[in-house]
């Protein structure tokens, strides 16, 4: 029962903040507002249980990916988009109605649909049993799960090539960075050639 | 009294007994800190309050409550009132999973069995790192909501010196992970019984020592406390912050002092075990006490006695040595570890 | 712990040693002027892809499992890993002069169109919904780099942009859909899901799943109305990875719905056979009718690819319509020849623009006269345009005629129809072209520098041979597809 109705608390607030995350005008009050859902996040994979789940969500998510996040925002000085220019105002309320017709449609369908058990036998005394539900989830991890997770990391390799390929710039002989490729023109009529 | 009820009491008294006793523990240890700053500076530091001005800290605290909390006109207001929150916080919550004492076994309390742990946490580590990560928020923020140049440097500085050195105090940690074959706290001082050459300094003493660099660094202390460089910075991310925010921020600071030590102490340095067998009939908890002041004394005489970095060298220390080192650190204990089994 | 059979990735891992490689060689290549001599690094990426290539053929036949069934290799991996492999080898080919041109040669760009490979591959090789993600995520986020890699053109930060954000938009939703697999399955491996799904049928709950995962991969085959994407994004992005971007991960998406629908949700096929058919006609529609406007020949190739899309839906609708693989042999004959016929028709297009890389918009006007200018160029690409529209003798007639007599097998003779019909249309845009280059005057003097040379020749010689010989003697590839077939439904 005190699992139930923290389970409402969490969710509701979870879905507060995304849905404040997408509403609010100023961007640091929206990343902020996403950090407070993923932590919401987090509080509901404790109340499953899955500790190591709830830690790394928040170490992953909250922390490392969000701090990156804030300081991009921050560098770029995004503080409103109070000043841009709204394009396709007409578009939002049709958007806005077919957004509520598929939430209408997923609700319907999902509330008549019943979810499989997918523990595989685990309870919270078969999972101390086991050594802990961290030791659960290496194994999944680590054995059955090998190959996605090996993967996972040539896709980290490959975001990091290709953050230096967009980013980085050359040196020229005298040791300076510029920002142009050797010999690429600069001017406006180049930039927007044909590739 | 049933034992799931006198484990709920104990638990709501172990919540409510260790912050309080670590604040107060704070208070003397923000005294220490200038008095040994004092000392290593040929002054005296604090006199009046108290004897030997050890009451100082207190009468702070009263003075910074009764003044005015100045809030910058152009700041963004909720994001600067939160600030202070979001660094504080973090801090107290690794107590939870911080053991101080022997935890399971048989009753000894009143006929019921008292854990010296909040939350016996099989991934108590990883809390540990995850706070760290959240603990950055309230610096960074802090930084950008003051609306003023040097607060946004100090944030940002702290922000990414920040997270270059979780990589590497991440890294450190892994070692003691892989050796103890637990992520939870407990476990690892667990695997520390015996005496003080069975503790993880010694396999682990690069892991140690990275780890130790590191924690200066997350910790904004001299000589990584590029963020609030006077001499540049006025106060870095503390600039337009006064009264009980600034003093938010301070406390803040020396509570992530003290949490520190204790990981430290707890991860390389058998946590609340004597470093003797032989010394076993002292309890557990003045033993990790006595290792946390040992600690905070080598932050301490560190601060005032190295000079602060350049940025640029900052960063190169962070990525170019420790990150490297701390990698090969866990290679080798990764290969051992399963040689030996 | 036990150790997993690495046989089936064997392929995989070359590729991956060859990026790494590429990666750790070409800083030590740089030489006075700051440029770096490159053919060393193309020299190790081409070997990579051929010793993918020759593993894989060398492991035809096998039929084995790895990494508790996430994985297979059968003749069907081993079918689209080969493709694969020749695709992305072609474009390594067509691309040094192309990037020589544009004074941004560089090392990655060899070791990021690997690593797509292997994230191609694995998606071919999947049978599990976690690494079907993973290996497309890995996939695109190549591709969205590379896109990209000329990043102070205006059209390539467009290109990147529109491509990221509606991929990963895509992926979101296929995520979606995946999750709500698993809660219904308890599984996430296609024959689990099978066998947990078989019995609901289509159920609402199974439908949505189905739905989620469907638009998720339409997202890469640019399906209409999934399509907005396709031309900015094959407009903007270097002419040889818009090449690849247009076979390879098409080619991998495809490979992908197949398995995974056929495999994970036999109970619903009637329902999504019906989608994909749907999603077929708008798809033909869109791409053949867009297409007939544009003035832009790279455009004009990438509404076709997206009008190709919809030829091979059809068969993929009709696999599901029918209950039956057979249709899905035209289909993966089609994505050979389309490999062949697509790549050398960009490849052209990378040629030119080699030629002439500050002049050159790709109009049809500047194609006026290339008959004359370059009679070697106007002869492959007329050949490859042909090859689009269908004519007989090429191997775009032997895709079309398998896809859609697999069509008309499946009692579906209207759909075939259209095809057929909306094929007729095409023919109006590719052969305008053709006629543009051999019958107009040009405008202006266009000089042409060099002629076909190098890579580039060998690259669209392998592609016209292909083109050719698929054309005259299909016999060979529809074997190999039937025993690709046999792999995955024994």
């Amino acid at each position: 029962m005190t699992e139930k109705i923290l389970f409402i608390v969490f969710s509701v607030l979870a879905v507060a903040g995304g849905l404040g995350t997408i509403t609010r005008k100023n961007v640091v009050h929206g990343l902020l507002l996403l950090v407070f859902t993923f932590l919401n996040v987090a509080a509901i994979f404790f109340l499953t249980q899955a500790y190591f789940l709830a830690v790394i969500q928040i170490l992953v998510y909250a922390g490392a990916i969000m701090v990156l996040f804030v300081f991009v925002i921050m560098l770029l000085n995004l503080r409103t988009f109070e000043q841009e220019e709204q394009t396709h105002r007409r578009q939002r309320w049709i958007a806005a109605a077919l957004s509520v017709l598929v939430l209408v449609e997923f609700v319907v369908v999902l509330a008549g649909v019943t979810f499989t058990s997918v523990r595989g036998g685990l309870t919270p005394e078969t999972m101390t049993d086991l050594g802990g539900g961290t030791k659960v989830f290496g194994d999944a991890l680590f054995n059955n799960m090998l190959l996605p997770f090996e993967v996972a990391s040539v896709v980290l390799l490959v975001a990091m090539v290709g953050a230096i390929v967009l980013v980085k710039r050359e040196k020229t002989a005298g040791g300076a960075t510029r920002a142009w490729e050797p010999g690429e023109r600069p001017t406006p009529e180049a930039l927007e050639e044909e590739v | 009294m049933s034992d799931p009820i006198a484990q709920l009491i104990f638990l709501i008294v172990k919540a409510i007994l260790l912050p309080v006793l670590i604040v107060l523990f704070v208070a003397f240890v923000i005294y220490f800190e200038r008095k040994f700053a004092g000392f290593f500076q040929a002054r005296v530091g604090p006199t009046y309050l108290g004897p030997w001005g050890s009451l100082q800290s207190f009468g702070d605290i009263f003075k910074l409550m009764s003044k005015e909390d100045v809030t910058p006109a152009r700041a963004d207001k909720p994001v600067f009132k939160l600030a202070p929150y979001i660094a504080f916080i973090p801090a107290f919550l690794v107590m939870a999973v911080l053991p101080f004492g022997p935890v399971g076994g048989e009753p000894n309390l009143f006929g019921y069995r008292f854990d010296y742990v909040i939350a016996n946490f099989d991934a108590g580590l990883v809390l540990f790192l995850a706070m760290c990560a959240l603990g950055v928020y309230g610096v960074v923020l802090a930084g950008w909501s003051s609306n003023s140049n040097y607060s946004l440097l100090g944030g940002l500085r702290a922000g990414a010196q920040m997270i270059s050195y979780e990589l590497a105090m991440g890294f450190s940690v892994v070692g003691v992970m892989l050796m103890a074959g637990s992520m939870s706290l407990v476990d690892i001082v667990d695997r520390q019984a015996g005496n003080f050459w069975d503790w993880y300094f010694i396999p682990q003493i690069v892991g140690a020592v990275i780890f130790f660099i590191a924690s200066i660094a997350e910790l904004n202390r001299t000589p990584f406390d590029l963020a609030e460089a006077e001499q540049e910075l006025v106060a870095g991310h503390l600039t337009e912050y006064s009264g009980m925010r600034w003093g938010m921020f301070y406390f803040a600071e020396y509570v992530n002092l003290v949490v520190v030590s204790a990981i430290v102490s707890t991860l390389y340095l058998g946590g609340w075990r004597a470093p003797l067998e032989v010394l076993d009939f002292i309890p557990g908890p003045i033993w990790l006490f006595l290792k946390i002041c040992v600690l905070i004394f080598l932050y301490m005489w560190i601060r005032w006695t190295i000079f602060r970095y350049r940025y640029n060298q900052l960063m190169s220390i962070g990525w170019k040595v420790l990150l490297p080192l701390s990698i090969a650190n866990l290679a080798v204990t990764a290969v051992v570890v399963s040689l030996v089994g | 712990m036990q150790w997993p059979d690495l046989v089936p990735v064997i392929p995989e891992l070359i590729l991956l040693v060859a990026a790494c490689v590429v990666l750790l060689v070409e800083p030590f290549l740089k030489t006075e002027d700051g440029r770096g001599d490159k053919t060393a690094v193309i020299a190790i990426a081409l070997t990579g892809l051929l010793g993918a290539l020759v593993v894989s053929l060398a492991l035809v036949g096998q039929d084995r499992e790895s990494f508790a069934g996430m994985l297979v290799l059968d003749d069907w991996a081993v079918f689209f890993k080969v493709l694969f492999a020749i695709g992305a080898g072609l474009v390594i080919l067509m691309s040094p002069g192309y990037l020589e041109a544009h004074r941004r040669h560089l090392g990655e760009f060899y070791a990021l169109v690997l690593l797509a490979v292997v994230g191609m591959d694995l998606m071919a090789a999947a049978r599990d919904f976690i690494l079907l993600y993973v290996a497309l995520e890995l996939m695109a986020i190549s591709s969205y780099v590379l896109a990209a890699f000329f990043r102070y053109r205006v059209r390539s930060n467009e290109s990147s942009l529109k491509y990221f954000l509606t991929g990963s938009f895509a992926s979101a939703i296929m995520l979606y859909g995946i999750s709500l697999v698993y809660g219904l399955a308890g599984a996430t491996g296609y024959a689990a899901v099978g066998q947990a799904l078989g019995g609901r049928g289509g159920s609402a709950g199974v439908l949505l799943a189905v739905f989620l995962v469907a638009v998720g991969l339409g997202f890469k085959v640019s399906a209409a109305p999934f399509h907005m994407w396709t031309p900015d994004v094959y407009q903007g992005a270097p002419t040889p990875i818009a090449a690849f971007f247009s076979v390879g991960p098409k080619t991998a998406a495809f490979a992908a719905i197949m398995a995974a629908f056929i495999v994970a949700f036999p109970g619903a096929v009637q329902e999504w056979g019906v989608f994909f058919i749907v999603l077929s006609i708008a798809t033909m529609l869109v791409g053949n009718l867009y297409a007939l406007v544009q003035t832009n020949v790279k455009r004009m190739l990438a509404y076709s690819s997206i009008a190709h899309a919809g030829y091979l839906l059809t068969g993929v609708g009709a696999m599901g319509w029918a209950g039956n693989s057979y249709p899905g042999h035209g289909v993966m004959v089609y994505l050979a020849a389309y490999t062949f016929m697509n790549l050398g028709a960009f490849g052209l297009l990378a040629y030119l623009k080699t030629q002439m890389p500050h002049s050159f918009d790709y109009s049809l006007k500047q194609m006026a006269g290339l008959g004359r200018r370059s009679p070697w160029a106007a002869v492959l690409l007329s050949l490859f345009l042909l090859s689009l529209t269908g004519i007989p003798g090429t191997a775009g007639f032997i895709g079309k005629f398998y896809v859609f007599s697999g069509v008309v097998w499946a009692d579906l003779w209207w759909l075939a129809v259209i095809g057929v019909l909306l094929s007729v249309v095409s023919a109006y845009y590719y052969l305008r072209v053709i006629i543009y280059m051999f019958f107009r005057e040009p405008e202006e003097e266009y000089e042409v520098r060099e002629p076909i040379s190098g890579g580039m020749a060998a690259s669209l010689a392998v592609s016209a041979i292909a083109t050719v010989v698929i054309g005259i003697l299909p016999s060979w590839l529809w074997d190999s597809v039937a025993s690709a077939f046999n792999a995955l439904f024994d």
